[in-house]
């Protein structure tokens, strides 16, 4: 009996791997506050002394449960996407991931002492879930949109961030767009070739 | 055993399934939301050269000047000298609002050229706002022309200014006739070689000073790029909408 309860736990482990689910959904009702408090930390971690290292790893683990980052990758590459074989998907989600992060870390360092606001939340359609926050700055206030869609039954995930009107997701969708024509593995060696470079600056 | 194994695999294929049958579903419910990403981009080559050389521009002689004068300059004065260029380009701003029929907007720039000139001591300090809690509506011309409905046009990069589009473009042009520098010794009267270059000197401290503050800003917005031209594009693009909308 306990070796089938390990085989089921190694099976449906498995199956979260494959699927990339997230550690907890978030629940409609709870992802607002849950943000609030949640951008609040970031803040104080970002005000920190830490080295950039550090302060990424907190960050992560406090925001990695947001993401849906399997979703993310597929929106990125659009129809190119659907004419991967699984392993090249996997290579590609896997490179993209890295890459999100990477970009992510990099501005944190821009962190100088700005506050940011929640200032509402909208649900355009049944399926999705924006939550709308400012940065604001000495005389700018700079907009932001977090964009979750409905993955289950009460179960959202982030799919886009909007920041000042630009979507980070259609941004590399048009870049992977104008890039199709050079095939799948040219995208792939350039988003590498980009995460080496920032994998060697920090070392 | 095997009846459970097997009855775990199709309760785990059925699952897989499902999911990618889920996965499926979401990907075409983001297909209105995520537009096709081609674009009507007749210059492209031309574009794509422009961008390379812009870039090479900036890294070569652009990002060392700006640099140099963000290290020579104290940051009280780049922020007087921001404010001065800010407070002069109101007539830009005004007109803007004015054609996009924000007479309120309008009014609010009205008094804080006012306020910044006097007040601010020819716009070096910026009062208006952080003491009168006057609003900024920075609008310029392209914006009011998106305003009435026309549409961005095809992409064009112009050289050193950087990325734009057609619509922008024809605003650049219409905002040389507003901008007061182009006042300061007769360019846009047709005299300028019978005078001074205090207009396009003017253009360069502006420029140089709004680098100066931030001289690694390009390289930062670029530095995630995986194909910089088709980058630059559709974040110019992204950007000038939401300007539109707002």
């Amino acid at each position: 009996m306990k070796k089938i309860f390990l085989k089921l736990l190694f099976a449906l482990g498995i199956l979260e791997f494959l699927v990339i689910l997230p550690l907890s959904a978030l629940e409609l009702g709870t992802i607002k506050p849950k943000l609030n408090v949640d951008l609040r930390k970031a803040v104080e971690i970002l005000a920190t002394q830490k080295s950039l290292k550090e302060k990424e790893s907190e960050l992560f683990a406090i925001f990695d449960e947001y993401f849906d980052y399997a979703l993310m990758a597929r929106l990125a590459l659009g129809e190119a996407y659907k004419g991967l074989n699984d392993e090249q998907k996997k290579r590609f989600e896997s490179a993209f991931v890295a890459r999100l992060k990477f970009s992510f870390s990099e501005k944190l360092g821009l962190y100088t002492n700005q506050s940011i606001e929640i200032t509402g939340d909208e649900s355009p359609n049944p399926k999705r879930y924006f939550i709308h926050a400012q940065i604001k700055g000495e005389n700018e206030v700079y907009k932001i949109i977090f964009k979750f869609h409905k993955k289950a039954e009460n179960e959202y995930l982030l799919y886009d961030i909007d920041i000042v009107g630009v979507s980070i997701i259609q941004t590399y969708r048009a870049q992977f767009e104008d890039l199709k024509n050079a095939g799948f593995d040219e995208i792939l060696a350039r988003i590498n070739a980009k995460n080496a470079i920032d994998e060697a600056g920090k070392k | 055993m095997k009846a459970f194994m097997l009855s775990l695999l199709l309760f785990l294929s059925a699952f897989c399934a499902e999911v990618e049958n889920t996965s499926n579903n979401d990907f075409s419910d983001f297909s209105t939301e995520f537009n096709k990403a081609e674009v009507f981009d007749p210059l492209s080559g031309y574009n794509r050269f422009m961008t390379g050389f812009n870039n090479s521009l900036y890294y070569a002689f652009f990002r060392p000047v700006f640099k140099g004068y963000n290290a020579v300059v104290p940051e009280p004065a780049k922020k007087g000298v921001s404010n001065f260029f800010y407070n002069l380009f109101f007539p830009i701003r005004f007109v803007g609002n004015i054609l996009q029929f924000r007479f309120m907007d309008a009014t609010d720039e009205l008094f804080s050229f006012a306020i910044n000139t006097t007040f601010g001591v020819a716009g070096l300090f910026e009062v208006a706002n952080t003491h009168f809690n006057i609003p900024r509506h920075d609008e310029d011309i392209a914006q009011a022309f998106g305003h009435w409905g026309i549409g961005s046009g095809f992409p064009i990069v112009l050289p050193i200014i950087g990325q734009s589009n057609l619509r922008d473009s024809v605003g650049l042009v219409a905002e040389f006739f507003i901008n007061p520098i182009s006042y300061a010794d007769g360019w846009a009267g047709g005299h300028a070689w019978k005078n001074s270059f205090i207009g396009p000197g003017m253009g360069a401290g502006y420029i140089l000073n709004e680098g100066g503050t931030n001289p690694d800003e390009y390289r930062i917005l670029t530095k995630d790029a995986i194909d910089l031209y088709p980058f630059l594009r559709d974040t110019y693009e992204q950007r000038r909408n939401a300007q539109i909308k707002e």
